[in-house]
């Protein structure tokens, strides 16, 4: 089948089998590397993206499921200008080891920062956001570190994030 | 030494997603790769039947047939490439295919069919020791000090229990992945790797006597905890077979179920563990019977067993003891390298026999443990004397402060008495006390002679060449502060050399805790011979002295470069026969206080705080020493209460993430982690170990802290709820 969408910003289309999953159809396809596959189960978060301005594991979206959806991956989001803020307290923080699940934290990031809008939140919600991404190297401790830092700053999340 | 908050130099590549990964790579022309595995523990193969009606022309197939040299250089050499005769444990790989896409290689795989005749299986420990295995283990080891009879028939008590400890998977993030590109001379080798030199030395052994030449490229590793120290020379065997026959690059991509199911895991462990101790508390002797399952081939196994016999005995001072090891064949897939490597084994069934004598003599365990201290001048059962570089006792008393450990044991004593039935909540608080030796097992490093090499550029930068990866634990970056600390230069003007074998010397494996200390010992070496050669003697020299001293010395030289080989202190001596000596050259210590609910209704129990202390000599990335510790306690953690492979009949029966359980974010407990510096002498500004301390002390406190909640010892992790019902109702459940 054909598709047509959005993916970060771009209109693309191309051919894809009803059941060819999205992160295949962004790394083997479109080249789009900065989207890591760790399970391929939905379990552990690697390969997170925003679809309609909704988190999705890539790896269990299915290429029929595409048609006109808006997607924006790790790929997508190096050129916004919050990125700068994102990467400096994820370094500062030491919140970064192996970085294979790190894109997948960021695209949490970012729903975390949506959702707390300039709230405080407390630790148990920040936990929430991240229940669906696995990393084996950190302990979390210091990506959460990196979070807080966050959301004592004030970023702006760009307004096609909240459509 | 002042550089050691800098900021990990592949941190922003790998948030912005533009880091390479193995599977990142573009690559014109790739072949994918598959394996056609066994469905059947122990069998021989009869016959192996393509089906007429399949279209085989675009597949590429190869068997143990097309293998001259068809074994993985380890260290016996008994695992064959490809099974040719007989299969040994469900999984082993039988045929490789190659082919265009997966999609091909997924239809073909449903059109062989290979007939077996079965062959009696042992797929347990205690199957494997009532059969032949049981007389032929892949390694034994009896490591004996003073008269443990004796001590036996004097004892007031004598105090005994069987530990059993679980598998273990890796679960690095980025599963298997390498692949081979031929160019009509050599086929390179790329891929998710600890260890380039293992891989370059098994691909020498495979092509022996070919015209075939091999080099090796490691590439960004998405984590490896062990798991991709021994297993890569397997899968790169597999890629570099392919290459060679279709000449075309293959890549050989593992999904999740793949490599939990058929990569190697932490050897299970039986350990039956005797002490002989005084009305005071004090333990006069040791026996310890050490069973590991290894499964199908001996690995990395002796040396596993190694570490485990020489970790068994814990931070006690112990006049007596009889340890005898024994890493048993079963068939399973083949167990492998783990951070700890057979310490976290040995260290829990120590641990939990101190928990019991305690729970016998109806004495605090921190007093038990007290009592049996090492202090700074006793020596260990294998003679090493512990006479520097020993910061176990800050590290215990900063955990003890840090943790009110007192003060809790008491309050908890009261609530689990008092409030515990009406809540339907227990609460405990463990202690543990955890050894690690730093680098390779006793005479090892005088094996390896692990070499490091630096050249200086006419421009003044410095390129470091050694063969130590980067998967996560941030060696590169602890690389650029040592030498840009000791040559006074910006940490941008440090280079490091791809880890490619052909560029960069053999400067021994990514294992053991050794990167660091060993190899950073010969970076900062290196950097004195440079400032000789470069006659910069006086200490207070500036950049632009380093600069200028290079402009000169490139005047008369075409090249600056400096190489040191490693030499082990003289005094640092170890019989492997008699297991005397030195085990390691030093040792790193850590003391780690957990605090755990477990709830009277589900029986699972969560780890609510972790209080832990390190001794790492000393820290060159403060920051990412502390990442690393954290991580460490985490994945000991999931050790403790979550991680648990099920076989059955000696096939893995987890297929992923959903059915292998591993702390999330919502799982962890607060960490509250402090660094102890007491440095080594022969350490890059005094560092030690780091990488695997913290996950060797981490189950023991958390299995410390159960058994003081239920009133009885841990003897089994991982402590699943099934495992705590049993522990609580005195019932066997079927686990």
């Amino acid at each position: 089948m054909n598709i047509k969408c959005n993916i970060n910003g771009k209109s693309v289309s191309f051919e894809a089998e009803p059941l060819d999953r999205l992160l295949d159809i962004l790394r083997d396809t479109l080249g789009l590397t900065g989207t890591k596959e760790g399970c391929g189960e939905g379990e552990c978060g690697a390969c997170t993206v925003f679809m309609n301005n909704k988190l999705v594991n890539s790896c269990l979206v299915p290429a029929m499921h595409l048609q006109d959806a808006d997607i924006v991956t790790i790929d997508g989001l190096r050129d916004f200008d919050f990125f700068t803020s994102i990467t400096q307290s994820y370094e500062e923080n030491g919140a970064v080891q192996c970085g294979f699940c790190t894109p997948g934290f960021i695209m949490s990031t970012i729903e975390l920062l949506r959702k707390s809008n300039g709230k405080v939140l407390t630790d148990d919600e920040v936990k929430s956001v991240f229940a669906g991404n696995i990393c084996r190297c950190t302990g979390y401790d210091k990506i959460i570190k990196a979070v807080r830092q966050l959301l004592h700053t004030n970023i702006e999340i760009p307004k096609r994030f909240y459509e | 030494m002042k550089k050691n908050t800098e900021i990990r130099i592949d941190a922003a590549s790998k948030i912005a997603g533009i880091e390479k990964y193995t599977r990142d790579l573009h690559i014109d022309n790739l072949l994918y790769a598959a394996t056609v595995r066994s469905d059947r523990a122990h069998a021989r193969i009869l016959s192996v039947a393509f089906d007429d009606d399949f279209d085989w022309s675009r597949i590429t197939v190869l068997s143990a047939k097309d293998i001259k040299n068809n074994f993985v250089a380890i260290i016996k050499n008994d695992m064959p490439y490809l099974a040719k005769n007989e299969v040994n444990y469900y999984g082993e790989p039988i045929l490789l295919l190659a082919a265009e896409n997966d999609k091909i290689l997924h239809k073909a795989k449903k059109h062989i069919t290979i007939n077996y005749d079965d062959l009696q299986a042992f797929c347990t420990l205690n199957k494997a020791m009532q059969s032949s295995y049981a007389n032929e283990p892949f390694e034994e080891i009896i490591l004996k000090n003073g008269d443990v009879k004796k001590a036996f028939i004097k004892a007031d008590h004598i105090i005994e229990d069987t530990f059993e400890t679980g598998f273990q998977e890796h679960v690095y993030l980025e599963p298997q992945v390498v692949v081979a590109i031929p160019d009509g001379k050599t086929i390179h080798i790329k891929g998710s790797m600890q260890c380039p030199y293992y891989v370059q030395n098994a691909m020498n052994e495979l092509f022996m006597g070919s015209e075939t030449r091999v080099d090796v490229t490691q590439i960004m590793t998405g984590g490896a905890f062990g798991g991709k120290e021994d297993f890569p020379s397997l899968i790169c065997g597999h890629v570099a077979l392919l290459a060679e026959k279709t000449g075309q690059p293959v890549i050989m991509s593992y999904n999740r179920e793949e490599d939990i199911r058929y990569t190697t895991k932490r050897h299970p462990s039986k350990i039956n563990a005797k002490a002989a101790v005084s009305k005071e508390g004090n333990i006069q002797a040791v026996d310890m019977n050490i069973l590991l399952d290894s499964g199908a081939y001996t690995t990395l196994s002796p040396v596993v067993l190694a570490r485990a016999v020489l970790t068994s005995f814990g931070c006690y001072k112990l006049p007596n003891v009889y340890i005898h090891g024994k890493a048993i064949k079963t068939n399973i897939p083949p167990c492998g390298a783990f951070r700890g490597f057979g310490g976290p084994q040995s260290l829990f069934a120590m641990e939990m026999l101190v928990e019991k004598i305690s729970q016998t003599l109806n004495m605090p365990v921190w007093e038990i443990k007290k009592a049996n201290l090492l202090s700074l001048g006793d020596k260990l059962p294998t003679g090493q004397p512990i006479d520097y570089s020993y910061g176990l006792p800050q590290c215990i008393e900063k955990v003890l402060k840090s943790s009110e450990y007192e003060k809790k044991y008491n309050e908890f004593k009261k609530y689990n008495e008092k409030e515990a039935k009406r809540s339907g909540i227990l609460k405990g608080i463990g202690i543990s006390l955890a050894p690690h030796g730093c680098g390779f097992t006793g005479v090892g490093e005088n094996r390896i002679k692990a070499i490091a090499t630096m050249e200086v550029l006419p421009n003044g930068q410095v390129v470091i060449k050694t063969a130590n990866t980067e998967m996560g634990q941030g060696v590169d970056t602890a690389y650029k502060i040592i030498v840009s600390e000791a040559l006074h230069l910006p940490f941008n003007d440090i280079i490091i050399e791809e880890k490619n074998t052909s560029k960069v010397p053999n400067s021994g494996p990514t294992v053991a805790s050794r990167s660091t200390m060993i190899v950073g010992k010969l970076l900062f070496d290196n950097c004195e011979q440079i400032l000789s050669a470069l006659s910069l003697n006086n200490i207070e020299f500036s950049l632009q002295d380093f600069k200028e001293a290079t402009k000169k010395y490139f005047n008369d030289h075409k090249t600056l470069s400096v190489q040191k080989e490693y030499e082990h202190p003289n005094f640092i001596t170890f019989d492997e026969d008699t297991y005397k000596g030195y085990g390691y050259p030093v040792y790193a210590w850590s003391a780690n206080v957990a605090e755990v609910e477990i709830d009277l209704t589900s029986y699972q129990v969560s780890v609510k705080q972790f209080y832990s202390a390190h001794d790492v000599g000393r820290a060159i990335n403060r920051q990412q020493s502390e990442g690393q510790i954290q991580g460490g306690i985490i994945q000991g953690i999931g050790y403790a209460i979550y991680e648990d492979i099920h076989l059955e009949n000696g096939q893995v029966l987890n297929r992923g993430f959903r059915d292998y359980i591993i702390p999330t974010i919502e799982d962890v407990p607060e960490l509250h982690v402090e660094i102890v510096e007491d440095a080594y002498f022969n350490g890059p500004f005094g560092a030690k170990a780091l990488g695997e301390l913290p996950l060797v002390g981490a189950a023991p406190a958390v299995a410390s802290a159960v058994s003081f909640a239920i009133g009885k010892t841990a003897t089994k992790i991982p402590m699943t709820p099934e495992v705590i019902a049993s522990m609580i109702e005195k019932k066997n459940y079927e686990y």
